[in-house]
């Protein structure tokens, strides 16, 4: 049987914890035990980046830790209080040499003004009993809903591309906040094609029913309440999955608001529009 | 470790900077200095040289503030790379300085002309410097850049793991620094497998993000 993106997710999990546990996915040919996962990784972009990283951590520990001769060494290190003194009055009796604004994207993933929120909203306190779901079914969510039956074969065969290693990060943050949530996109037709993962502090948006844009065009990621739009970012793409990730920041009220929906769209390419004029290729109710 | 939930209102910071926000750069400062501090001092193995390093850093931000990019990575990298690049010169010049006092050292050796044993003795000496064994020190008389790169690599991990909570900090050490299996590490605590498990892969997910944040940290391994 097939392996899903969340079980390879938790079996790699599970090697890193093993000694030597990652290095039998690389025997030839692999245990038979192993052999799905290995499979699995094989054709997806996303799950390789999650082996390779967690290769990457393994050896960068072992580089950083084996030959450390006392634990203390692993205490924390802060400057002291002068410093602060030092650095704060150097720069008080220096001017800002005047320069251009701060580049695009700096403020956040939005480059438009987000429409004042309704002021009745508190941002609610997401309980554990509401969001209690494991690792498993949460990633089953947030991957395999956002990526299943994706064609996801590079050619060359699986490797470390920095962009996936930067969505796999943003998910894994994601993920272990105990508070974090995740909801699925589905086509206007109602199919589940990719999946939103958020927690206090980013978003994760995943999805493999896309087709990559032609140059013209760019899929685009908003948020709706109430008839009103705030634009959150342009999605990427590598193999066949389409992803935007990024901050929570100005968005923390509009996600926790259960009425609002998070949407891609078709888009002609260029700058953000206030509101979308593409057609809805996905969309989710973020109290779904 | 690296702040997330920081990370995340950099960009806002740091355009409060470029527009001569002192508050801001207090609050950047108070953010980030901690990371960049620590991994100084386990570069350079010396707290005054990280103290210098550490606030050529933060006021190469005040006054380039307007150039920072956050599509092109994070201030906490930013402000690393800044660090690494003139923590690496000072790095090269202290292994120089050391390799020179190496000279009578060399002079013990059967034959000053011997290249290899001339090597030798630079290497002990940087080795002295690095707090290191003089095979590393070998290596870095060989490829100093790539020394002093691990070295940096070195630092980073170490000062991302110090700032893991203390019972996730304990249990990747035993794993990594003591080699202990996961049922070694739960003997060796007295605690439950489970619990050394669930504790390990918190870690490691706020290890991974916290590397992920660092060029050269994860993704070049």
């Amino acid at each position: 049987m097939a392996m899903d993106h969340a079980e390879a997710h938790e079996r790699i999990a599970d090697l890193a914890l093993e000694r030597d546990g990652l290095d039998r996915l690389r025997a030839d040919p692999a245990p038979s035990d192993e052999r799905a996962l290995v499979e699995h990784v094989r054709g997806c972009p996303t799950c390789s980046a999650d082996l390779a990283t967690s290769h990457a951590l393994r050896d960068r520990l072992q580089l950083a830790l084996a030959d450390l001769a006392d634990g203390a060494a692993l205490d924390p290190i802060g400057p002291p209080d002068w410093l602060r003194d030092v650095v704060l009055d150097a720069a008080h009796r220096e001017p800002v040499a005047a320069g251009p604004s701060v580049a695009a994207g700096a403020a956040g993933p939005s480059v438009a003004a987000v429409p004042p929120r309704p002021s009745s909203w508190a941002l609610p306190r997401w309980t554990a009993p509401q969001w209690a779901v494991g690792l498993a079914a949460v990633l089953a969510i947030a991957l395999l809903g956002g990526l299943a039956g994706a064609a996801l074969v590079r050619p060359g065969g699986p490797g470390l591309d920095p962009s996936m290693v930067a969505v796999v990060a943003t998910l894994d943050r994601v993920l272990a906040e105990p508070d974090h949530r995740a909801v699925q996109l589905r086509t206007p037709a109602g199919t589940a094609a990719g999946s939103v993962a958020w927690s206090s502090s980013d978003i994760a948006v995943l999805a493999s029913s896309l087709s990559a844009p032609s140059g013209d065009r760019a899929y685009r990621c908003w948020l709706e309440w109430s008839g009103r739009w705030a634009p959150v970012g342009a999605m990427e793409f590598a193999g066949g999955t389409a992803y935007w990730t990024g901050p929570v920041g100005e968005w923390a009220d509009l996600m926790a608001d259960p009425d609002a929906r998070f949407v891609v769209t078709l888009e002609p390419a260029g700058p953000p529009r206030d509101a979308p004029a593409g057609a809805i290729v996905l969309e989710a109710g973020l109290g779904s | 470790m690296t702040g997330t939930p920081a990370a995340s209102d950099d960009g806002g910071l740091v355009q409060r900077i470029a527009m001569g926000d002192e508050a801001a750069f207090a609050a950047a400062y108070d953010r980030h200095s901690g990371q960049l501090f620590g991994s100084l001092v386990r570069f350079l193995g010396d707290r005054e040289a990280a103290a210098e390093v550490v606030q050529d850093a933060f006021l190469a931000l005040w006054r380039r503030a307007s150039q920072f990019d956050a599509t092109a990575g994070s201030l906490s990298a930013w402000l690393l790379a800044i660090a690494r690049h003139r923590a690496i010169d000072r790095f090269r010049a202290d292994a120089r300085r050391a390799a020179s006092r190496s000279i009578p050292l060399s002079a013990l050796l059967p034959d000053e002309r011997d290249e290899p044993g001339r090597a030798a003795s630079e290497d002990l000496a940087t080795a002295r410097l690095l707090d290191t064994d003089p095979s590393v020190a070998t290596a870095a008389a060989a490829d100093p850049e790539t020394v002093a790169d691990r070295r940096w690599v070195q630092a980073g991990v170490r000062t991302i793991v110090s700032e893991l909570p203390e019972a996730e900090r304990s249990v990747v050490l035993l794993a990594y620094s003591s080699g202990l299996s996961q049922s070694e590490i739960a003997d060796h605590l007295g605690a439950p497998i489970g619990t050394v498990k669930s504790r390990t892969r918190r870690a490691f997910a706020r290890l991974r993000s916290g590397l992920a944040d660092v060029p050269g940290l994860l993704e070049d391994a």
